[in-house]
């Protein structure tokens, strides 16, 4: 019986070690950015909502999109009315860090020619 | 008497026709064995006698100055150095744990398998990716290794040496220190390796008859240490020397990790510097075809002698 024990023990002592990096990356695709530079967080993060920047940079306003606007925001400079649709743009890209990492796993991992597009 | 003189040359155009259509039957996987194996062989030998560069249309040969340049300056001494590092720390490692791990799980029951699935885990991962994964885990701030050892500073455990530095002034960088890179690389080799080897030695051991244990025991075999001595060992005997020689064909191999972690210049002061990146960094990067072909020459030789000692232990050593 102490053997046996003593054969578990050497054995899951193996375990850990050999598993030990498939827990992190298991771990570090739960979590965003943020969180794995600080080390925190536990296994699966806090899944706080983040700002997703490659969309908020997709909706990045250019002249056009001002002029259309400006309608919307009466009284107000370009640059103001540009600050403002960036904000919004923030606003509407929001996501918990699972959802972003899984997204762009299988949105961008495949990097064909859509990535030079953006 | 004169039937046999009317039916000898008879037989003799069958043999002759026979071995005619064994030579057609052959020549197809002959000439792709030529054209595949031998080949490339072949012209990496030639181009290792010259200053070739792809793209060049002449080519200036230059004798043994490529060889005359791989023994004689620091960058291949360091190369030389990192590679028999790397095949003499991970060969035996990774040939001992997979053993150890094989007859551990061979004692037990049904849960082995779980150790089994457990350790044959990193042999199906991508060690690309595997690499990413130990680039965070040994990064010098948020790592897990350096976390972990942290978590020692203040307890009975510093001390150890290593510890006790570490906790008074800063853990190793790990992947930056020229003096930890190459055990770095080392412990991932025996990490993704040895539960290769122990599926190889698992299967050897399936061969081991019971009747063999009964038989040592009643021979006076009592202990396991015994008992692995006089009968394990011996059985294993081919599967060892297979292991042993796979192992070493792929440590001389070393390439994805070094290449993930430091992919301009084979780690801190090419500490790293293994044959295969060399090459690598040489023929393809550099676009310096002579070197690298005389590198992979050097490699081919030290391959084949590891191949020809197999063939002979299996042949003469390892039979019972």
């Amino acid at each position: 019986m102490t053997r046996d024990l003593w054969k578990h023990l050497i054995l899951i002592f193996g375990a850990l070690v050999v598993i030990a990096p498939f827990y992190m990356m298991i771990s570090y695709s739960f979590k965003s950015p943020g969180e794995i530079d600080r080390g925190e967080g536990g296994f699966f993060g806090r899944q706080k909502m983040m700002v997703d920047e490659r969309c908020v940079k997709l909706r990045d306003p250019d002249r056009d999109d001002v002029a259309t606007a400006s309608p919307r925001f009466p009284n107000q400079t370009d640059r103001q009315i540009r600050d403002a649709l960036v904000a919004e743009a923030v606003a509407d890209c929001p996501m918990r860090p699972i959802v972003f990492n899984y997204t762009k796993a299988f949105t961008e991992a495949p990097c064909f020619a859509t990535c030079s597009t953006v | 008497m004169a039937i046999d003189e009317t039916h000898t040359p008879n037989v003799v155009s069958a043999e002759t026709a026979q071995h005619r259509t064994a030579l057609w039957l052959t020549a197809p996987a002959l000439c792709l064995m030529i054209l595949i194996l031998l080949v490339p062989v072949v012209i990496a030998g030639i181009l290792s006698f010259t200053d070739y560069s792809l793209g060049n249309d002449t080519f200036n040969w230059v004798g043994a100055k490529n060889y005359d340049r791989l023994f004689s300056r620091s960058t291949y001494e360091k190369m030389f150095i990192a590679t028999f590092t790397y095949v003499v720390t991970v060969v035996p490692l990774s040939v001992g744990l997979g053993l150890g791990a094989a007859l551990l799980i061979n004692s037990m029951g049904r849960i082995g398998d779980i150790y089994k699935t457990i350790y044959f885990l990193p042999v199906m991962a991508t060690l690309l990716a595997m690499a990413i994964a130990w680039e965070f885990m040994l990064h010098p701030s948020i790592g897990m290794v350096n976390r972990t050892l942290e978590m020692s500073c203040g307890t009975v455990l510093e001390f150890i040496p290593f510890l006790k530095n570490g906790c008074a002034e800063r853990f190793p960088l790990w992947l930056g220190d020229r003096d930890y890179a190459i055990w770095v690389i080392c412990f991932i080799g025996v990490w993704q390796g040895f539960g290769f080897n122990m599926v190889l030695d698992l299967a050897g051991l399936t061969g081991v008859h019971r009747e063999l244990y009964h038989a040592a025991e009643m021979d006076g075999a009592k202990s396991a240490w015994e008992r692995f001595r006089l009968v394990t060992w011996p059985a294993l005997g081919p599967t060892t020397v297979f292991v042993v020689t796979i192992s070493c064909i792929r440590a001389f191999q070393v390439f994805d990790t070094i290449e993930a972690f430091w992919p301009q210049g084979g780690g801190p002061n090419k500490s790293t510097y293994v044959m295969m990146f060399a090459i690598f960094e040489k023929g393809i990067q550099q676009n310096l075809i002579g070197i690298g072909s005389a590198i992979t020459v050097l490699f081919l030789v030290f391959v084949m002698f590891l191949t020809l000692i197999q063939r002979w232990l299996v042949e003469r050593k390892v039979h019972y």
